[in-house]
């Protein structure tokens, strides 16, 4: 702890990642220069609609694009001293399930359905960890008491179909948490469950990540939840970063007309509007993005220059940064 | 119901592109599959004019001639001749009028009652739906080739026996999977409007269901018509097929087994033709599944 | 799970009730029971004594009833053509078949589950190239062509195999090949597009997230559930290997019940087809049975359901 300076503090640090799916006569950008930074124990969102390249990104960063199909065809992912696009598929394995977790979106299918519970919570633990017989299993059980599944050691013998989507959500968070990975991947967990256990699930993440100082990279597509779970939120559009911040800063001052509107799109509590902002337009065909800022087709400011060029990174101080010509112009 | 009125009110340009594309996948048919199927088609039909012999003609000075390709060989035989002097190409050309028409003549009273089946079964739902997909099971599970001979021994051997024996199990088979496209297209809301105003169940099972599984039932019955060669040809086969003097491809095969090590050419040449056949059927059927319903990969 | 081993058993039984039941009714409607039970040009005492042993004189409810303790007893009649009796005639004949039918499984297995995955998990590949291939192959060749084409080269040509018969190991090869051939077809494809499903699955895709060696993801998560699907269209896979049977088996001259279908049918020799269709079909279900109890082990999601 001495003599820690903000770059020792980086866990992760995601340089010009683009990731491209090859189709037959076409190539889809669906990460297309991503970078951006995750600290030790910061909470990260990264938010946008859906097919923006949140998702991909997530696979990118464990090296789990869709084969065939898809590549990472430049950048880099440091990984505290190490860049995991340079490491053998041997070694990248030693990340995944051990420093480097996932949940994914649909609990319902992200569990194998003929293993039991314990089986699949147990199975990063024997892999990563070595341990073995009761060791390993009461591992298995602080982690699925961990994660408030009431008896534990009766449901450890059930299978996946015998527990509800919130109760399936928690297994899957389990079996990331067990081996205390220093990077969990929460992509869009809880967009499949009803409201209140999305409420409970949240609070759960959020105490665990206090409790273990993991740092956690939110997707999502609900501002709300980054407003409750991040320190930072990244705003992708189109397969790039278009805004950066501290989450009180962009909520407080977004600079992109695109994070405006999608804050504008949220219904806050108390604050009731006229009526709820709607952005206009469909995002873009990542097959043949538009010249220019792709989001122009819908910004209501856009001027001529956003159609011929993309902005550049206009810095906010500190990490924050913007690429929109309204903010570089008016500088 | 939208998409009709989408349709209609289309720009003249519309049918252009689809004159063009239609060209343009006509382009990618698979062309030795396709050549094959119409040779087959023209001998089923043209036969008796292409034919240089008739295939029943008994010449028996001129039994076991070799193909043109051997030294005794002759162009008056071109493949050849079986133990009763009869021209083994001859035969070959009338044996695919055989296969072909009876596929068809069970394509046409299977599947036709099978999609009816299918689509009553599919749109009913309910204890209707359940009661025919457990017959549908139990058909599907008996093995044809014994149910046939069963069958074949209690009403006797005939070019109809082989149709009415087979009939059942395509239907059952063209009644699973229509079935299936049954249920997904009455869900959809052209369906639920029709329904709205008042139409008619059955107009509603010819006019908005139908042709909506129309591309499945093409496909099934391309495929379809291959498995019925390999079926008739296998009961021809075992003796219990088209009864002789007919010439069916696997009564040809089954008629040469005793002079293999003599005359190869009576057993080849009719195994090459059902494979010719039956490998085109499959091959053109896929592409066709691709093209036209490219959802079903495991039809 | 007992109860549903119960309930599947109890549907055993009442499938081989009507089989019964099938062949009872077609031994009574495809002529007189008494000519048809007796050979062709046996005397008029003959058919009598069969008319009495099958009780025509009574009404159908106790022929019936007669018929199927007979059944229990397994009598089954004496074959008209050479007068033994029809239990023995298959007794003596069914461990060939089965043997045969073995043979050609493993080899089908042994051939369609790797090219299955292997054309799943390289999807495009050269493999997955052969795979098709051969699947198509199988899917068109008649099978009783193939076979005589494989006693050509293996026995008449090259001289490694015998042309027919059943004898030594080596005489298994050829028959079981071409029975096992068709049926991989179907299977190959089947294994690989299931597979495929699961390939793409979200659990998969955790599997491999977990930092899960390939072979380990492929082998353990993947495998299990492409296995279902194929599980689910064994009855059919089954019903191809009786229909194979009785080809193959009247191809290589193999002394097994397929071939004892096909000569009944010549003969005209009622009582043996009869128990042939009897035989078969309680084969079929008492495979359909285990085959459930298997699904049943390996997916934990069935229970109980009638």
């Amino acid at each position: 702890m001495v003599n820690r300076n903000a770059e020792d503090d980086i866990l992760l640090r995601v340089e010009g990642l683009k990731t491209y799916f090859f189709q037959r006569n076409a190539v889809l950008k669906a990460v297309d220069g991503v970078s951006f930074t995750v600290a030790q124990g910061e909470a990260v969102g990264l938010v946008g609609e859906s097919g923006s390249g949140k998702t991909m990104t997530c696979l990118s960063l464990m090296r789990l694009v869709p084969q065939p199909g898809a590549r990472i065809v430049e950048g880099e992912i440091w990984f505290k001293d190490e860049n995991l696009l340079d490491i053998t598929e041997h070694e990248m394995r030693a990340y995944r399930g051990h420093r480097m977790a996932i949940i994914m979106q649909d609990p319902q299918t992200s569990l194998n359905p003929v293993y039991s519970i314990g089986e699949q919570v147990a199975e990063p633990v024997r892999l990563h960890l070595k341990e073995r017989g009761q060791q390993a299993m009461t591992r298995v059980l602080d982690a699925l008491r961990a994660v408030r599944i009431p008896r534990p050691e009766q449901r450890l013998v059930q299978y996946p179909h015998q527990f509800s989507g919130g109760m399936r959500q928690r297994v899957v968070a389990a079996m990331g948490l067990t081996t205390q990975p220093e990077l969990l991947i929460a992509d869009e967990p809880t967009t499949s469950l009803d409201v209140t256990i999305q409420a409970q699930f949240l609070r759960l993440i959020r105490e665990l990540q206090q409790e273990s100082g993991t740092s956690v990279i939110w997707v999502t597509h609900d501002l709300g939840i980054v407003a409750q779970m991040c320190d930072r939120v990244n705003v992708m559009y189109a397969g790039r970063i278009v805004e950066s911040g501290r989450v009180r800063q962009i909520y407080k001052e977004p600079q992109h007309p695109y994070t405006r509107a999608l804050l504008d799109s949220v219904p806050l509590m108390g604050a009731r509007r006229d009526k709820l902002y709607q952005i206009e337009g469909q995002p873009p065909d990542l097959r043949s993005i538009p010249q220019g800022c792709p989001f122009w087709p819908r910004c209501p400011e856009a001027m001529d220059k956003c159609k011929e060029q993309y902005p550049p990174r206009t810095s906010l101080g500190g990490q924050d940064f913007v690429h929109c010509w309204l903010t570089e112009e008016g500088r | 119901m939208a998409n009709t009125t989408m349709q209609t009110v289309a720009p003249a340009s519309a049918w252009l592109v689809r004159v063009r594309s239609s060209l343009s996948v006509a382009r990618r048919v698979p062309k030795i599959p396709t050549a094959v199927l119409l040779v087959l088609m023209i001998f089923a039909l043209f036969g008796q004019w292409i034919a240089p012999h008739s295939p029943v003609a008994v010449d028996m000075a001129n039994s076991f001639a070799p193909p043109v390709w051997h030294e005794e060989g002759t162009a008056n035989n071109l493949l050849g001749t079986d133990k009763l002097g009869r021209d083994i190409f001859s035969r070959l050309i009338r044996g695919a009028r055989v296969s072909l028409s009876l596929s068809l003549f069970v394509i046409a009273l299977g599947g036709g009652v099978g999609v009816a089946l299918g689509l009553i079964s599919g749109y009913a739902g309910g204890k209707v739906d359940a009661v025919m997909q457990r017959g549908i099971e139990v058909i599907l599970a008996m093995p044809t080739i014994l149910v046939a001979l069963v069958f074949v021994f209690a009403v006797g051997r005939s070019f109809e026996s082989v149709i009415l024996i087979l009939s059942p199990f395509l239907a059952a088979r063209f009644a699973r999977i229509v079935r299936g496209e049954t249920l997904s297209v009455r869900e959809r809301d052209f369906v639920a409007i029709a329904k709205v105003i008042g139409t008619p169940t059955w107009m509603i099972l010819l006019r908005h269901i139908l042709p909506n599984v129309f591309n499945t039932i093409i496909v099934l019955a391309t495929l379809e018509v291959g498995h019925l060669i390999l079926l008739e040809s296998s009961l021809s086969f075992l003796g219990v097929g088209v009864p002789p003097p007919q010439p069916a491809w696997g009564l040809m095969v089954a008629d040469g087994r005793e002079f293999l090590t003599s005359a190869y050419w009576i057993t080849l040449f009719p195994g090459l033709c059902i494979l010719a056949a039956v490998l085109s059927l499959n091959l053109f059927g896929d592409w066709l599944r691709d093209t036209l319903d490219p959802r079903r990969r495991q039809l | 799970m007992l109860k549903y081993i119960g309930f599947r058993i109890f549907q055993a039984l009442l499938g081989l009730w009507f089989i019964a039941t099938l062949v009872f009714i077609l031994s009574r409607s495809i002529g007189d029971p008494a000519e048809v039970f007796t050979a062709r040009n046996s005397g008029v005492d003959a058919r009598e004594i069969m008319a009495a042993k099958l009780g025509l004189d009574r009404p159908v409810h106790e022929q019936y009833l007669k018929f199927l303790g007979q059944l229990v007893r397994l009598d089954l009649g004496d074959s008209v053509s050479n007068g033994i009796p029809v239990t023995q005639i298959l007794v003596e004949r069914m461990p060939a078949t089965f043997t045969l039918g073995l043979v050609a499984l493993i080899f089908a297995l042994a051939l369609s589950l790797p090219l299955g995955v292997l054309g799943a998990v390289y999807r495009d590949s050269a493999i997955d190239w052969i795979a098709k291939v051969l699947a198509f192959l199988g899917q068109s060749m008649p099978p009783f062509w193939s076979g005589i084409m494989l006693i050509i080269l293996f026995a008449v040509v090259w001289e490694m195999l015998p042309p027919a018969g059943k004898g030594g190991w080596q005489s298994y090869i050829l028959p079981g090949f071409t029975l096992g051939w068709g049926v991989m077809a179907g299977m190959v494809r089947l294994v690989r597009s299931s597979m495929m499903d699961v390939l793409d699955s979200d659990y998969v895709a955790m599997a491999r997230a977990k930092g899960l060696p390939e072979a380990v993801v492929i082998g353990k998560h993947a495998l299990r559930n492409a296995l279902l699907p194929v599980l689910t269209y064994s009855s059919l896979v089954l019903g191809a290997f009786m229909n194979g049977s009785v080809v193959v088996e009247q191809v290589f001259a193999w002394p097994g019940i397929g071939t004892s279908a096909v000569q009944s049918v010549v003969r005209r020799d009622f009582p043996v087809i009869q128990g042939v269709v009897i035989v078969f079909g309680s084969f079929f279900i008492l495979i359909n049975l285990f085959v459930d109890i298997l699904y049943a082990v390996i997916d934990p999601r069935i229970k109980y359901t009638p």
